[in-house]
C-alpha cells in the first residue's frame, strides 16, 4: 500500500501532470487573488469559494491516470497478482492524488501569509472557507479515482470526472427543474384527485431530495464560517462509497468473464 | 506443483479454454506451445490469480489461487507479454516498488534487488529510466521483477517475442540459468525454443489441451511411420522397383528428378532400419548413392499434425 503511495507521488512529478496541476492552480488562484486585493478585498475566503469553483478542471487532471494508465498499460497485473490487497492498492492511490491536491494548496497558505503581512486579517470565515474547499476537493478526488477505474482512456475518465464535478455545482439549478417537472407530471396525471398542496409538497420533496446530494451546499455553511459536523460526515461517506466502488470494479475485472 | 484440474474460461460466448487439466511438477520447465490466440495467455492469467476461470481450479503447492490468493501468490513470479513496467521511474525504483509489493523485509530489500540486477544482467543500467531502455532490458527488468523475490514458481509469458536473435539466445540462456531453482512455466510460439530448452511440452490448441509430454516422445509417438529421403545418380526406371523389394519399405514416392539425380521418398515400417539393405541393393546395380537422410520427426511436424489434427476435429463438430 505504502509502495504505491510513494509511487503514485513520484509518479505525479517525474510527469507533467502534478507540475501542470500545481501551476494551473497557482496561476488561476494568483490571479484571483492579485485582482481582489488591491480592489480593496481583505477577505480572502470569496478567493477559497472561488476556486472550489474551479475545482472540476483540477481534479481530473490529478486524478485521470490513477487506474486508467495502469489498465492501458499492463501494469495492473502487479496489482491483482502480488499478495497485496486491492482495497489498500486503491486507497493508496486516493491519498496520493489527495496529497498532491494538498501540496497545491501551498499557494493558497502563501497568500494567506502575503496577507498577514500587508496587515489583513485571517478569521473564521477564511479558515472555514479552506476547510471546506479542502473537503470538497477530497470528494471529488474519490469521484476522480472512480472515474479513472471505469475505462482505460484518460480522457474519456477525465472527461468523466469532469462532467459529474461541473454538473454537482448545478444540483441546485436541476433540483429546481425537476420539482417543477414533478410538479407538472403529477398535476396533468392527477386521477387521484391530489390537492394542489400535496402536489406542492411533493415537487419540493423531490427537490430537497437532490439539494440533499449537493456537496457545495453541504460546505456552505463553512464557507460562512460556521463549523459543523455533519457536512464532515456527509463527505467522508461520499468517498468512502466511491472508494468502495472503486475497489469492486478493479475486483469485478478478476471475475469479469466478458474480456 | 501446481495442479490445474478441468479449467475453462468463457469471455462472453467464446470459449477461450476447454477443460484443460494438467499438472507441473516441482523443479520442471514447462513449454506451453500454440498458436496466437489458443488460450495460453488466458492460462496463464489464470494460474497467476490475474483472471478467474469460469469453472475448474488451480492450486498452487496445495493453495488454491482463488480461495487462498495470498498463499498462492507468494510462490509466483509473473512476467506477462507486456512486461509491467513503469516507464517513468529508473530499475532500482522500479525494483524497490516490486519489492515493497512483494513484502520483501526491508532488511534484505537491497541484497535481493542486487542479486536480481546481476542474475538478468542489468547491473549497469540500474539508474536508468525504463523509458529509455530497449526492449531487451525491458524484458530482463521484467524478469528481474519475477524473480526478484525468489519464487518457487516462474510464468513467463512469450518471454522472447519481439526481441531481436542475439537477444533470444541471451534470453533463454538466462531462462536456462534459471533451471532448477524454479519450476518455470514458459509459453511460447516458436517451436525451436521449446525445444531445445523444455523438459516437457503442453501444446494447446484451441482453448483445449492437445498433448502434454517430453518434446521427443512427443514428436515420436505423433508423428507415426518413418520417413527417408534417397538420392541416387541414376534415372534408371528399375530403381523404383528395386526399392519396392525390399522389406520394410512401405512406399516409395519420386520427388523430382534434376540433372540426372532423382530424389526419392520412402516410407518405412515403424521398427525397420533399411538403409544398409538400400546400400546393397543399389550398389549391385551401379547406381550410385548421393544422398540418405532420415527425416527425424521434429517438434514442429508434431506440432502442424497435432493442430491440423484439432482443427478437423473442430472443423467437424
Amino acid at each position: 500500500m505504502i509502495a504505491y503511495y510513494k509511487r503514485e507521488l513520484l509518479s505525479y512529478f517525474r510527469s507533467p501532470t502534478g507540475w501542470v496541476a500545481m501551476a494551473l492552480y497557482a496561476i488561476i488562484s494568483g490571479f484571483f487573488f492579485s485582482s481582489w486585493i488591491p480592489s480593496g478585498g481583505f477577505d480572502l475566503s470569496g478567493e477559497f469559494v472561488f476556486v472550489s469553483g474551479i475545482l472540476f478542471i483540477v481534479v481530473p487532471i490529478i486524478t485521470m491516470r490513477l487506474f486508467s494508465e495502469e489498465k492501458k498499460t499492463g501494469t495492473d497485473v502487479l496489482m491483482y497478482t502480488a499478495s497485496s490487497s486491492l482495497s489498500g492498492i486503491v486507497v493508496a492511490k486516493y491519498l496520493a492524488a489527495l496529497t498532491l491536491f494538498l501540496l497545491m494548496n501551498i499557494t493558497l497558505l502563501i497568500h494567506m501569509l502575503i496577507l498577514l503581512i500587508f496587515g489583513g486579517e485571517i478569521n473564521a470565515v477564511t479558515v472555514g472557507s479552506l476547510f471546506g474547499l479542502l473537503l470538497l476537493g477530497a470528494v471529488f478526488i474519490a469521484i476522480g479515482t472512480f472515474a479513472s477505474a471505469t475505462t482505460e482512456n484518460q480522457i474519456i475518465a477525465a472527461l468523466l470526472s469532469f462532467t459529474v464535478i461541473l454538473l454537482s455545482r448545478f444540483v441546485f439549478i436541476f433540483s429546481e427543474q425537476f420539482r417543477s417537472i414533478t410538479v407538472g407530471i403529477l398535476s396533468a396525471l392527477n386521477v387521484f384527485g391530489i390537492s394542489s398542496e400535496r402536489i406542492a409538497s411533493a415537487g419540493n420533496g423531490v427537490r430537497d431530495a437532490m439539494n440533499w446530494l449537493d456537496p457545495y451546499a453541504k460546505v456552505d455553511d463553512y464557507f460562512i464560517g460556521v463549523f459543523r459536523i455533519q457536512p464532515i460526515i456527509f463527505c467522508v461517506s461520499v468517498i468512502v462509497f466511491f472508494l468502495f466502488l472503486t475497489y469492486r470494479l478493479m475486483e469485478k475485472r478478476r471475475w469479469s468473464q466478458n474480456g | 506443483m501446481i495442479e490445474i484440474k478441468n479449467v475453462s474460461k468463457y469471455y462472453g460466448d467464446k470459449l477461450a479454454l476447454n477443460n484443460v487439466s494438467f499438472e507441473v511438477r516441482d523443479g520442471e520447465l514447462l513449454g506451453l506451445l500454440g498458436p496466437n490466440g489458443a488460450g495460453k495467455t488466458t492460462l496463464m492469467n489464470i494460474l497467476t490469480g490475474f483472471l478467474s476461470s469460469t469453472s475448474g481450479t488451480v492450486s498452487i503447492d496445495g493453495h488454491d489461487i482463488l480461495e487462498e490468493p495470498a498463499e498462492a501468490k507468494r510462490n509466483i513470479g509473473y512476467l506477462p507479454e507486456n512486461p509491467p513496467l513503469y516507464p517513468d521511474m529508473t530499475v532500482r525504483e522500479y525494483l524497490r516498488f516490486v519489492c515493497e509489493l512483494k513484502k520483501i523485509p526491508k532488511v534484505s530489500r537491497e541484497k535481493a534487488i542486487a542479486e536480481a540486477l546481476s542474475l538478468v544482467k542489468i547491473f549497469e543500467v540500474s539508474g536508468r529510466v525504463i523509458r529509455n531502455l530497449s526492449k531487451g532490458y525491458k524484458q530482463r527488468v521484467g524478469l528481474a521483477q519475477a524473480i526478484i523475490s525468489k519464487p518457487k514458481i516462474l510464468i513467463l509469458d512469450e518471454p522472447t517475442i519481439g526481441l531481436d536473435p542475439r537477444q533470444i539466445i541471451e534470453i533463454r540462456n538466462l531462462i536456462m540459468s534459471l533451471k532448477g531453482k524454479h519450476t518455470i512455466i514458459f509459453s511460447s510460439h516458436v517451436l525451436t525454443e521449446i525445444q531445445s530448452v523444455c523438459d516437457r511440452v503442453v501444446i494447446i490448441f484451441d482453448g483445449k489441451r492437445v498433448a502434454i509430454d517430453t518434446p521427443l516422445d512427443l514428436a515420436s509417438r505423433m508423428i507415426g511411420p518413418k520417413r527417408l529421403s534417397l538420392t541416387v545418380a541414376s534415372e534408371s526406371e528399375y530403381i523404383g522397383d528395386a526399392l519396392r523389394s525390399i522389406e520394410g519399405i512401405k512406399r516409395v514416392t519420386v520427388v523430382r528428378s534434376e540433372d540426372g539425380n532423382v530424389q526419392y521418398e520412402l516410407l518405412l515400417e515403424p521398427s525397420a532400419d533399411v538403409r544398409r539393405d538400400i546400400f546393397f541393393s543399389m550398389a549391385s546395380n551401379s547406381w550410385p548413392i548421393v544422398e540418405m537422410r532420415s527425416n527425424e520427426p521434429s517438434l514442429e511436424d508434431v506440432y502442424l499434425g497435432v493442430t491440423s489434427l484439432a482443427e478437423r476435429k473442430g472443423g467437424s463438430k
